[in-house]
């Protein structure tokens, strides 16, 4: 058998095999070999995108280009349309996020819900000095009020392969895919839901990434004590694969907790692979040492230009210590990008848990236009 | 590479959810979890008697609502509780709000003490749980409006 009808027969397993999803953005960085700082300015992923990454997204992303002036389709081989990063000058550039969110939620034995739940990020990237110096700011405004994900200044040197960065940011921990509804970020609280307040150090070396951080551990709370998260990130890429692994120990005198993460990435054709798993320990809770670990596996398959589907598979253990309260789920979503600057995506999980808990065993549908610069 | 992928498939069909047998509703063990935690008679609908006689004694515990590390950056001791619940959305969530002044069944906190969340397990994690009495006091603290004073 062909090593295609295998991965088709696989994925086709995957629907079968239960009920069916995510999105998330690593799988880019598998199906082009890129590190998460080629396309982003945050050398660990996520937020805005730099030049390189909005001019890729524009350039090889969306299934169709239209001219930005006209707003015409621009004919194959016609002339190269131009591009619009953002950039406002050498030192200004703005980006932004909006992802116009409709869900339609199912419990068992409940009542069903549908909502518009739109969620909007601001992006503000400042470089007084060219590829030395940069000021960083990532703003949620909407839904509510507006609060602050990341603010930090972040300096370069050795010739970009190292940096130190300080202020507000997400740490350094495991794969940061876009859904933080993934148990792996869940589970681990590392989502784009929870910044914090410290320093770190980064390294860029050849195929190389590391990162430490040293942070509050409060969550971008108030601090009151000398306790702080330590996190770490290696990751090894190349053009068709990559592995990493995570640490991160967060103690406060009194309650610690430790996480593990180690995830890979493979690219076999048209698909992309990406797969994680996190394990936890938590001291000093009302029960003792807590141990949970969670997995995810995914695989994204580009059936044209524009489009992608997404199929991805988590399992969950909220207590390694109890038998049969295990959860997972089944998510399946179809991206697709008409043209520049405009993602759509229409998506179904499915979460399977202990039947008493009707919560863990929610249907969800949802259709997100996601508008982006 | 087929091997691979054969093991993951042959991995995925092998896992499963739990059955739930000898658990409660948020999977803790019925033996252990599924009793309730005593009336407190004294309570009364204010910030200080709710944080004196709940908070401090049930949430802002090391490992989950006190201290630095607070599970989700909710941190339940003294003085954090208003700044930490009022109108503050959660962090897994930004469309569920911790404490709705005012609207006690909008309040993602009430949700989470009475164990009808769509989001997270029960609280007090793993129980013991507040009884209804104690929850109906916190219910009334929002109907009033949530004032901290």
């Amino acid at each position: 058998m062909k090593t295609g009808t295998v991965t088709a027969a696989t994925l086709l397993a995957f629907v079968l095999l239960a009920p069916a999803a995510s999105r998330a953005e690593p799988y880019l960085a598998v199906r082009t070999g890129y590190k998460c700082m080629v396309c982003h300015v945050n050398p660990t992923g996520g937020g805005k995108r730099n030049e390189f990454g909005s001019t890729y997204s524009q350039t090889e992303l969306p299934a169709e280009r239209l001219d930005l002036r006209t707003g015409q389709a621009v004919p194959a081989g016609g002339p190269e349309p131009e591009s619009w990063t953002g950039k406002l000058s050498d030192q200004f550039a703005v980006g932004a996020d909006l992802r116009a969110n409709s869900q339609y939620v199912a419990v068992p034995h409940d009542t069903d819900t549908f909502a518009f739940t739109p969620r909007a990020q601001a992006y503000l990237e400042v470089k007084p000095i060219a590829d030395r110096l940069t000021v960083y700011l990532d703003e949620r405004v909407s839904p509510g009020a507006a609060t602050n994900r990341e603010t930090y200044a972040m300096l370069w040197f050795a010739n970009r392969t190292a940096y130190v960065k300080a202020g507000r940011m997400f740490v350094p921990f495991g794969l940061r895919i876009e859904d933080d509804s993934a148990f792996i970020r869940q589970v681990t609280g590392t989502s784009f839901n929870s910044s914090d307040d410290g320093v770190e150090g980064g390294l860029e070396l050849g195929p190389w990434s590391a990162q430490v951080s040293v942070t509050n551990g409060a969550g971008g709370g108030t601090e009151t004590n000398r306790g702080k998260q330590i996190s770490s990130l290696l990751v090894y890429v190349q053009p068709d694969w990559r592995v990493g692994a995570s640490a991160s120990t967060n103690f406060n005198g009194a309650a610690d907790r430790r996480m593990q993460s180690i995830f890979a990435g493979l690219r076999t054709g048209r698909i992309s692979w990406l797969a994680s798993g996190v394990y936890i320990t938590d001291d000093g809770t009302p029960t003792g040492r807590l141990k949970q670990w969670a997995t995810l596996v995914e695989g994204n398959y580009e059936a044209a230009k524009g489009h992608n589907l997404k199929l991805t598979y988590e399992y969950y253990d909220p207590n390694a210590d109890l038998k049969e309260d295990q959860r997972e789920r089944y998510s399946a979503v179809w991206e697709y990008m008409p043209f520049q600057f405009t993602q759509f995506r229409l998506g179904a999980r499915k979460s399977n848990g202990i039947p008493q808990n009707n919560a863990q065993n929610a249907t969800e549908l949802f259709v997100q236009w996601h508008a982006f610069f | 590479m087929r091997a691979a992928i054969g093991i993951v498939a042959l991995a995925l069909a092998a896992c499963g959810p739990g059955s739930g047998e000898g658990l409660d509703q948020n999977g803790q063990p019925l033996s252990s979890g599924g009793n309730l935690l005593p009336p407190v008679p004294a309570l009364a609908p204010t910030l200080a008697s709710i944080q004196a006689n709940v908070f401090s004694v049930d949430c802002a515990v090391p490992g989950c609502h006190g201290g630095a590390g607070a599970q989700q950056g909710l941190r339940l001791d003294p003085g954090f509780a208003a700044g930490n619940l009022i109108n503050v959305a959660s962090p897994r969530d930004a469309n569920l709000i911790r404490v709705v002044p005012g609207n006690p069944d909008a309040s993602f906190i009430i949700q989470k003490l009475e164990g009808t969340q769509t989001l997270g397990d029960r609280m007090p994690d793993g129980g013991p749980y507040l009884p209804q009495s104690t929850t109906d006091v916190i219910r009334q603290w929002i109907q009033d409006g949530a004032p901290t004073q």
